[in-house]
């Protein structure tokens, strides 16, 4: 079982994860060997620990630092974008250059989140600078760039799979629903004040998810959104998941399953189906004196739905079996925690 | 130096007190011939002198007095002059076209070429004490030297930034480049497995790879990022192979030796190389080793601590560290017979021995004892058992001091011949100086002392014949357990081992508790074997 031969982008299953180690890392993800490792440095010195929390907000995210805040692969697996402090960074996957090949810049403070229209069209992200921006990859003359401002940073974005229409989350509890076809906007405030760290819509766009730094996890139902319909959200219902803050929060890609992960250690597993609990993945220790061993920040689900992957501060990051919530692998190597993922799985058939 | 002589001009205003290089070019200003002999050079003074003055008018301390009594001499205790002057100096030097005019008339230029030639060079008086020229150079060389290295990665690199794009969208142009994709048509995909689920039903036992800390020293992943270095490892772990073939492993350079082992076992265990490793990493070490596979044994293992890249070799050997063949040491067993007195250390054989063997032994022993200490007068009761006079010789004279010639068991079967000193308090180890052969000039023996509190264990390990035996001795060292071979008749080895599990079992120190608790936890086949449970397991 020889570390890949081949590039990154090679293999059908791609797994990177980053933090505050100043490198992202890519594994073999079922062998847990740490195949390839690129630089994300920064000309400004990164802090010494990974953030807490800003008062009433949601966690602190450095000014600064070499931290990667987010990872993401895109469509076409040909790059992967690392969103850091004032820039996004695209490292080639089809080749082994241990430094970024397109570096995008201009915005100022951390980008919290960043995603891709399927096709590669363009690029979205999202930042502390309270915009939200959409960067056109293909045309010279950005026919596709835009700018969408909120009163408040940004956390998260996400994608609705209409490709149509971004979900923008930010520190003052608000989530933004930005049509893109047709520019209008409408806000939901599950619990006002309370930062929304993490939205997401399942591929079925039957539900979206948002989760807060109460711990609390809000679902809604979505209908419309193809053609000339709507969207339109209907509160489902309200979990209270965590008694810490809720960091992410993901749907599987078969959507019977919705993961939240939290500052209280643990990844839960919920059906979609009643929202009922299925399965807690804990880092915590049977030690009952040993404070906390880290939060975990981020997860993704393999393409079957059958494992997910999580990302902890306690700098690793694990493979799991969801129904069982046994650790089936642990990828080690990071120096510092890990705070962000991005998983590219491939079915067969 | 006289500058008068070479001016030709009206000097009264000024006094000239020593004739530095700032002071002719404060002379110069206050000519008032602009003489176009001077040309280029007057400017290029000129231009320092007002640089200069700049500076003066700050400091301003300069005066020049019209009756050329008094005079002042200036300086400057920031160094900020000598710190411009060095610059100019050198830009002086470059700029120093006079030598080339010939004699056209100007006595500055043609009387003196050597004094010339001094005037535009480093004057000895100033110089720099504090080498600000130097340390300035290097700071910008350094932080040069970074900026281009980060901007040829960033040529590499594709640098965007962001646009605005100032025209307002019309709605067509909305609807056409943000169009709604009808996401329901999907292709079916739920009920088939990823291929990660697949891979892993493949190979399920990954995970238990019991050198994962390591795998963090691997540097394949990180080479032109961090500095790595690349080594060949010999694994001569197995005799049946004709060849050995080296594995490559890639290190990161700040790995330490230790570290660097675990790496190798990770690395080996991963490829899933068999015969399996020892789970504990101390139990190897590296030594050198030549292109072809050859373990160079005149130098010692390299130490655990040492950081890898202190080391040039390229080619290392991994090797079991005692590995001596035919000594895997057996434990001893002894029965532990407690008596009012003490204990009695009996020992036997083999785990199967009954308890009528034990006990026939041990009324042996005492009537033996019995015998020899009849002639001392005692009277002893053959009935009384509580009474082993044997043992209480043994176990008091355990702790005296005895010494025994044996020789010392080395690497590879070479032996040193030494003196054994056994006490309550300390094991001896000294060497005899008259060694035998010539060939074995190469092994130094220093003399080992070692604390009774270290000892860990004592154990016969082979039993070849009346005359040859060979015993082990366990002690503790630097967080290490060491093991020591000697060989000498058998009756010695028999002596000696009784003798400091004696000294072992009354001091019951912990390096020998820990040690037995480790031994225990390795799952070994060699367990302990007494009647007195309760002491045992309230050492362990």
């Amino acid at each position: 079982m020889n570390a890949a031969q081949g590039t990154v982008g090679s293999d059908p299953v791609i797994l990177a994860t980053a933090g505050y180690d100043h490198t992202v890392r890519f594994w073999q993800a079922h062998s847990g060997i740490c195949t390839r490792t690129v630089q994300h440095q920064d000309s400004v010195s990164s802090p010494a620990a990974p953030p807490g929390p800003l008062p009433g907000g949601g966690p602190l995210l450095s000014p600064g630092g070499a931290q990667v805040n987010a990872l993401e692969i895109t469509p076409d697996r040909s790059m992967i974008a690392a969103a850091g402090y004032q820039h996004i960074r695209m490292y080639d996957l089809n080749s082994n250059n241990p430094n970024p090949v397109i570096n995008y810049d201009g915005v100022s403070k951390n980008i919290t989140s960043v995603g891709f229209h399927e096709d590669g069209r363009w690029m979205y992200t999202g930042g502390e600078d309270c915009m939200a921006r959409i960067w056109d990859l293909r045309s010279r003359n950005l026919q596709c760039q835009r700018i969408f401002q909120v009163n408040a940073p940004i956390n998260c974005v996400c994608l609705h799979p209409n490709q149509a229409e971004l979900i923008v989350g930010d520190q003052s509890g608000a989530i933004h629903i930005w049509d893109l076809k047709t520019d209008h906007n409408e806000q939901l405030i599950p619990e006002p004040e309370v930062s929304v760290n993490s939205v997401h819509i399942d591929p079925d766009a039957s539900y979206m998810a948002a989760v807060n730094s109460s711990g609390n996890c809000y679902v809604w139902n979505l209908t419309g959104g193809i053609g000339e319909e709507v969207t339109q959200l209907i509160p489902k219902t309200k979990i209270p998941a965590h008694n810490r803050y809720a960091l992410q929060c993901k749907f599987s890609p078969d959507s019977t399953l919705l993961a939240t992960c939290s500052a209280d250690q643990t990844c839960k597993i919920w059906r979609t189906s009643n929202f009922s609990l299925m399965t807690e993945l804990s880092i915590k220790s049977n030690n009952p004196g040993e404070t906390s061993r880290g939060w975990m920040w981020d997860c993704a689900f393999s393409g079957d739905s059958q494992y997910i992957v999580t990302a902890s501060s306690d700098n690793l990051a694990r493979l799991w079996c969801v129904e069982t919530g046994e650790i089936k692998r642990e990828y080690s190597g990071h120096q510092k925690a890990v705070v962000c993922l991005a998983f590219n799985d491939s079915v067969l058939g | 130096m006289d500058l008068s002589k070479q001016c030709n001009l009206n000097w009264s205003r000024i006094k000239i007190v020593h004739c530095t290089k700032l002071d002719k070019i404060l002379c110069i200003q206050n000519m008032n011939h602009l003489d176009s002999v001077f040309g280029f050079d007057f400017l290029f003074c000129l231009f320092v002198w007002v640089s200069l003055s700049a500076v003066f008018v700050v400091l301003g301390t300069v005066s020049m007095e019209q009756d050329g009594e008094k005079s002042h001499v200036t300086s400057d205790d920031t160094g900020m002059c000598e710190m411009v002057l060095i610059d100019h100096d050198v830009d002086l030097e470059k700029f120093n076209p006079s030598s080339t005019y010939g004699d056209s008339g100007s006595e500055t230029q043609g009387s003196n070429g050597e004094t010339q030639g001094y005037v535009y060079s480093q004057s000895v008086d100033i110089t720099s004490s504090w080498d600000f020229g130097i340390r300035r150079r290097s700071n910008t060389a350094q932080r040069l030297e970074r900026l281009r290295k980060e901007r040829q990665n960033q040529i590499k690199c594709k640098n965007v930034q962001w646009k605005d794009r100032n025209t307002s969208y019309s709605a067509e142009e909305l609807s056409s480049l943000f169009e709604k994709k009808n996401f329901r048509v999907k292709s079916p995909c739920s009920g088939k497995q990823s291929i990660l689920s697949v891979r892993l039903e493949q190979c399920p036992l990954q995970l238990n790879n019991p050198f994962n800390e390591y795998s963090k020293f691997d540097g394949k992943g990180h080479v032109g990022t961090t500095a790595t270095k690349k080594i060949d490892v010999y694994l001569p772990l197995h005799a049946s192979q004709d060849k050995l073939q080296p594995m490559t492993v890639v290190t990161i350079a700040n790995a330490k030796v230790h570290d660097l082992i675990g790496l190798i076992c990770w690395q080996y265990t991963s490829e899933g190389r068999e015969p399996k490793l020892n789970d504990n990493v101390n139990a190897y070490c590296l030594h050198i080793a030549e292109d072809d596979g050859e373990v160079d044994t005149d130098f010692p293992p390299l130490d655990s601590n040492e950081p890898i890249h202190k080391f040039g070799f390229s080619t290392l050997a991994l090797v079991e560290k005692y590995s001596s063949p035919g000594l895997a040491a057996k434990q001893s067993l002894f029965v532990r017979i407690n008596a009012a007195h003490g204990f009695s250390l009996i020992q036997v054989d083999s785990m199967k021995v009954t308890m009528k063997d034990i006990l026939q032994k041990a009324l042996k022993r005492r009537k033996g004892s019995q015998r020899g200490s009849g002639s001392r007068g005692e009277e002893i009761s053959e009935e009384d058992p509580q009474i082993d006079i044997a043992t209480v010789q043994d176990m008091l004279s355990s702790h005296h001091y005895k010494s025994f010639k044996v020789s010392m068991i080395h690497r590879l079967r070479f032996t040193t011949d030494v003196q054994l000193g056994i006490s309550g308090d300390k094991v001896e180890i000294d060497p005899v100086t008259n060694q035998k052969a010539s060939t074995k000039f190469w092994i130094k023996q220093k003399p080992i002392s070692i604390d009774s509190e270290l000892l860990c264990a004592c154990d016969l390990a082979e039993e070849k014949s009346p005359s040859h035996a060979i015993f082990k001795l366990t002690y503790l060292s630097n967080h290490d357990y060491k093991h020591l071979y000697f060989e000498s008749d058998a009756a010695t080895v028999n002596e000696i081992v009784l003798k400091v599990n004696y000294i072992l079992e009354s001091r019951a120190s912990t390096a020998r508790a820990d040690y037995f608790a480790q031994k225990q936890r390795k799952l070994s086949r060699r367990t302990s074997f007494s009647f007195q449970k309760e002491k045992k397991s309230g050492q362990q």
